[in-house]
């Protein structure tokens, strides 16, 4: 009811034009509320609305300034409309949105064509600017309606019998052009710019549509292969955003199976001659036939999107026609002119000032080196998006492209000393490097065979006489070997390019160098590490060849790992500090960890000296959060491969210690816990504990937060597992926890005895406690407290008569009256955890040393004046408990 | 509540008048935590009353009125359907009439 009352007084409130006023915004998240649940079945005054809006008189609707954008605003909204519905695609949603398919079309149709109609008769004749803009406004709400009306409604199964949509997008494609022509014509500013929004919109709208129901463009689809052809060419006219969507949308064209279903494998190849000609495959029959081995293939180099074949199964006619039309789009000169277009004008697009290049391009990456999000978002996504693009060229037309590239490299090769070095050559190369650097993995990945392959060592040796030409071409080297170091490796020339990566590191200055030959040192030992643990067969698979065991040696007795260390270690550490990108911090401590390890097997001592020279401890006192968790993160990694090191264990402990310095938090105490529970009991580390114990005993003694200590005494338990101390110490422990303990007793005695008075009130109001949190963490410090001295028990077996319970069994006492409070307050309030471990610890006792256990528990129940039978009915009581719960 | 007190006897669902709706649109952005606390569960036990609807939406539509009411008014009609649209997922759940709504009201 009261949603019908708003859903009238909304509508009126539109017709009175009240939509249009400062709160829009927040009227149209109601409306919008409304229409999610109610939209279009239950309200039909609202299509009504639109009806009328979009009947009305266009000459009328611009005349008054009121009007129009009142009409602007109501096509928004059902643009706002439609794209909410779209998007719920569930069956029963879109069945429901399927019966107004016709009312929808026929009520906007008309008035999209006669804004549309007006708009160009007009154009010349508008005399104020902002008419016009308002005007391309209005066009723009008008294209993604349309749009989405034919992404929301086109329905494969129904595709033969409705040609409308096919149509609409025909209408749509051929307004594209005439926009790439108005842009191109349009000498006012301001028009320009919100022409160019029409056009991204409409480019983005359509690619959606394309990626979704790629089948309805098959009529049309060289026409926008042109528009997005002649966008690549003349890439310098349109907004980079638009190139964007351009990169995107033409590869998901040619990724688009159902585009190149029927032609011949061959195909694929561009150059060699295809099989036959298109109309021979016509029958299903021959069809599905044909294309397992191309599937099997396709999938083998993991490029094509598989279409099955049954979705297509009644329209082998339009396949025909589009992959007809799909073969002549891309025709051997149009490809070679798109890769010219592609690598030597598109990435300039996105670099404008050719002259300041150098500094913007460092400045780039110095960004990520200081804060900024350039690295993820902007910079990236274009060259992101870019690269996609040019690898899809190369697995689609393998051939043309190799050729391409071996024909430009040629010119390279032969201009290499009279090339004059100005910005623009260099970033020309650079942005070739660039295209040359895709072929590797594509190789890798089987699209490019062994004897397509360029010379990779002229290639790199090309490079390298232009190293001192630029800074950009000396990064640009550095990501080349990166980039060739698994088909360098299977060739047996990698370590020979480690070489030149260290002496890099050792005489740049530059941060920008210093960081990628880091990154390229890590992928370097990520892919050797790789192949000296895979079988043979495996990299027979991917096109490369390495001979484990040989690598193996190599990677022994070439390699230097100890003085890798020092230089990395030391450009690393300096690096860190100024790093914020958390993505690279994780890139260099992962490196650190992979040579820590590669260096343990070659020159043990060493590292640790390494390592404590460098700036290790400077990084530590002004990191942020993300470099401790990441350095955390390192040595636990490196604890778990060398649980027996003393070595690393040194580090880690080293580690820890200087941490505590600073803080003791999470992060440094888990560290700290699972470090003593993965090393090993060799005397070497039982050492360094004592020690570590020793030199931070004030650690234990002082921290104060409850859920800190949890963690340091089961620390402490751990080290009283590991043997390390003598009598004196245990006494020293002992006494300490109980220390610890009965200061804790204080502070729970206090609780419980509410907690035992509230139960007698009312059992639920335990847990609305506002101390929840402190008895929690309470509870697990005793719980810790109790097994460090029941994990001492142990010891005192060894010295007889040494027994510190029996000189002083106070704390045996309060273990039992833990036992027996428990009884009084609601079972769910004391964790299995303390249960377990107080009942663990009186068996303990009581098997022991009974005397002292019978002596201790009469005296406890004398005072407290509780019979026997029911202190031991409880204790069997919390044993069954826990047993049953273990068993659960 | 403030200067303006009223007292209002929420389980018989008393229509209020258009100043005291008033007072409580103005608490709902009150510092205090209690007080809006207050006001909200005021309106929210209203939630079912269609008189408050027109108010807020006579409040709404009132050119000479205050932005901050206008506003005000609004939102809550935009939060009190959201209500009503969650609720009736939430008590087909929950056998007990007692269920407790916060309202955000985001200002």
């Amino acid at each position: 009811m009261i949603t019908d009352f708003i859903k009238t007084e909304i509508v009126s409130l539109i017709r009175m034009g009240k939509f249009s006023n400062s709160y829009k915004s927040v009227l149209t998240d109601v409306i919008m509320l409304i229409a999610d649940k109610k939209f279009p079945s239950q309200w039909p005054e609202l299509i009504s609305v639109f009806a009328e809006i979009f009947g009305t008189q266009i000459e009328g609707l611009f005349i008054n300034e009121e009007n129009f954008s009142f009409a602007i605003n109501l096509t928004k909204l059902y643009y706002v409309f439609l794209k909410q519905n779209n998007k719920k695609r569930t069956v029963i949603t879109r069945t429901k949105f399927f019966q107004y398919k016709q009312v929808f079309l026929d009520m906007f149709f008309p008035f999209y064509e006669r804004v549309q109609e007006f708009f160009n008769y007009n154009i010349d004749k508008f005399e104020n600017i902002k008419t016009v803009i308002n005007f391309l406004t209005l066009l723009k709400h008008n294209d993604q309606i349309l749009l989405i009306l034919i992404d929301s409604f086109f329905n494969v199964n129904e595709f033969h019998k409705d040609e409308k949509l096919m149509i609409l997008v025909k209408i749509i494609i051929e307004k594209t052009f005439n926009l790439l022509n108005q842009i191109y014509n349009n000498p006012v500013e301001d028009i320009k710019s919100y022409l160019h929004i029409n056009l991204y919109k409409i480019l983005k709208n359509l690619s959606k549509i394309q990626s979704s129901h790629s089948i309805l463009f098959y009529r049309d689809l060289d026409k926008l292969v042109q528009i997005l052809l002649f966008i690549i060419v003349n890439c310098s006219l349109f907004k980079q955003e638009t190139l964007k969507v351009v990169f995107f949308f033409l590869a998901k064209i040619l990724n688009t199976a159902v585009y190149k279903e029927l032609l011949p494998n061959e195909f694929n190849l561009g150059t060699k001659e295809r099989r036959g000609s298109v109309s021979s495959f016509g029958k299903s029959s021959s069809l599905t036939a044909d294309k397992t081995p191309e599937k099997s293939k396709k999938f083998k180099s993991g490029v094509n999107v598989l279409v099955s074949p049954s979705k297509f199964k009644n329209y082998e006619a339009e396949l025909e026609v589009a992959n007809e039309i799909f073969a002549n789009c891309f025709k051997e000169e149009v490809i070679r002119n798109l890769l010219d277009n592609l690598i030597k004008k598109s990435p300039f697009v996105f670099k404008k000032e050719i002259e300041n290049l150098e500094i913007e391009l460092l400045s780039e990456i110095e960004e990520d080196l200081i804060p900024s999000d350039m690295f993820s978002t902007n910079t990236m996504s274009w060259q992101l998006l870019y690269k996609n693009l040019l690898e899809t060229f190369i697995i689609n037309f393998p051939g043309i492209c190799l050729k391409y590239i071996k024909e430009t490299l040629e010119v390279l090769y032969q201009n290499v000393n009279n090339l004059e070095f100005e910005m623009g050559n260099i970033l020309l190369i650079d942005s070739i490097i660039f295209f040359v650097n895709l072929l590797p993995n594509l190789h890798k990945q089987g699209v490019i065979t062994e004897s397509d392959m360029i010379d990779f060592n002229k290639f790199l040796s090309y490079i390298e006489t232009m190293i001192n030409k630029s800074e950009i071409i000396m990064k640009k080297y550095i990501v080349t070997i990166s980039k060739w170091s698994e088909i360098l490796l299977s060739n047996d020339l990698l370590f020979s390019y480690l070489g030149n990566l260290l002496i890099f590191l050792n005489g740049s200055k530059n941060n920008i160098i210093l960081l990628e030959c880091l990154l390229a040192l890590k992928n370097i030992l990520s892919i050797i590490d790789k192949f000296s643990k895979n079988n043979f067969q495996q990299l027979t698979l991917i096109n490369l060849s390495v001979d484990s065991n040989k690598l193996q040696d190599s990677v022994r007795y070439q390699v230097d790992w100890g003085s890798m260390l020092t230089t990395v270690s030391n450009v690393c550490f300096d690096l860190m500090s100024n790093l914020k990108s958390a993505e690279l911090l994780l890139a260099l401590v992962n490196l650190l960890t992979a040579l820590i390890q590669k260096c343990h097997y070659q020159c043990d001592g060493k590292i640790v000296d390494i390592i404590r020279n460098s700036k290790f401890r400077e990084i530590l006192l002004n990191e942020n959060e993300f470099a401790l968790s990441a350095f955390i993160e390192m040595w636990k990694s490196l604890v778990l491969s060398f649980p027996s090191s003393s070595v690393i264990a040194d580090l880690v402990l080293q580690y820890v210690s200087v941490t505590f310095k600073k803080e003791v938090n999470f992060h440094n105490l888990g560290l700290l816990q699972f470090t003593v529970r993965v090393l090993d009991q060799t005397d070497e580390i039982r050492n360094l504990l004592f020690n570590f114990l020793k030199d931070n005993i004030l650690v234990f003694k002082t921290t104060s937060k409850q859920y800190l200590c949890n963690i340091l005494f089961s620390v402490l338990e751990e080290l009283v597992l590991f043997d390390i101390f003598d009598l004196n110490d245990i006494n020293n422990i002992i006494g300490l926890c109980e220390e610890k303990f009965f200061s804790l007793q204080n502070l729970t005695n206090d609780l419980l005895n509410r907690l035992i008075n509230d139960k007698r009130n009312n059992d639920s109001s335990i847990n609305k406690n506002n101390d929840d949190i402190i008895y929690t963490d309470l509870f697990d410090y005793k719980t810790s407290i109790i097994s460090v001295i029941s994990s001492s028990y142990k010891f005192f077996l060894s010295y007889k008569n040494a027994n510190i319970i029996s000189q002083n069994p106070r704390i045996l006492k309060a273990v039992i009256e833990e036992i027996y409070i428990s009884s009084l307050a609601s079972s769910s309030f004391f964790s299995t955890n303390f249960l377990s471990c107080v009942v663990s610890f009186i068996n303990r006792v009581a098997i022991y040393d009974f005397e002292l256990f019978k002596e201790v528990l009469n005296g406890y129940l004398n005072e407290k004046n509780i019979s026997f039978s029911k202190f031991f009915s409880i204790w069997v009581n919390r044993m069954e408990q826990i047993i049953a719960i273990e068993f659960r | 509540m403030s200067d303006h007190q009223i007292i209002i006897d929420s389980t018989n669902n008393s229509q209020i008048s258009l100043e005291d709706l008033k007072v409580l649109l103005k608490e709902l952005s009150n510092p205090n935590n209690s007080v809006r606390n207050k006001s909200e569960e005021i309106l929210t036990n209203f939630s079912k009353e269609l008189w408050l609807y027109k108010y807020l939406l006579h409040i709404f539509n009132l050119e000479s009125e205050e932005k901050y009411f206008r506003v005000q008014s609004i939102l809550l009609i935009k939060n009190l359907l959201r209500l009503e649209f969650s609720s009736q997922i939430i008590k087909s759940k929950t056998d007990s009439g007692k269920i407790k709504f916060i309202l955000y009201l985001p200002i």
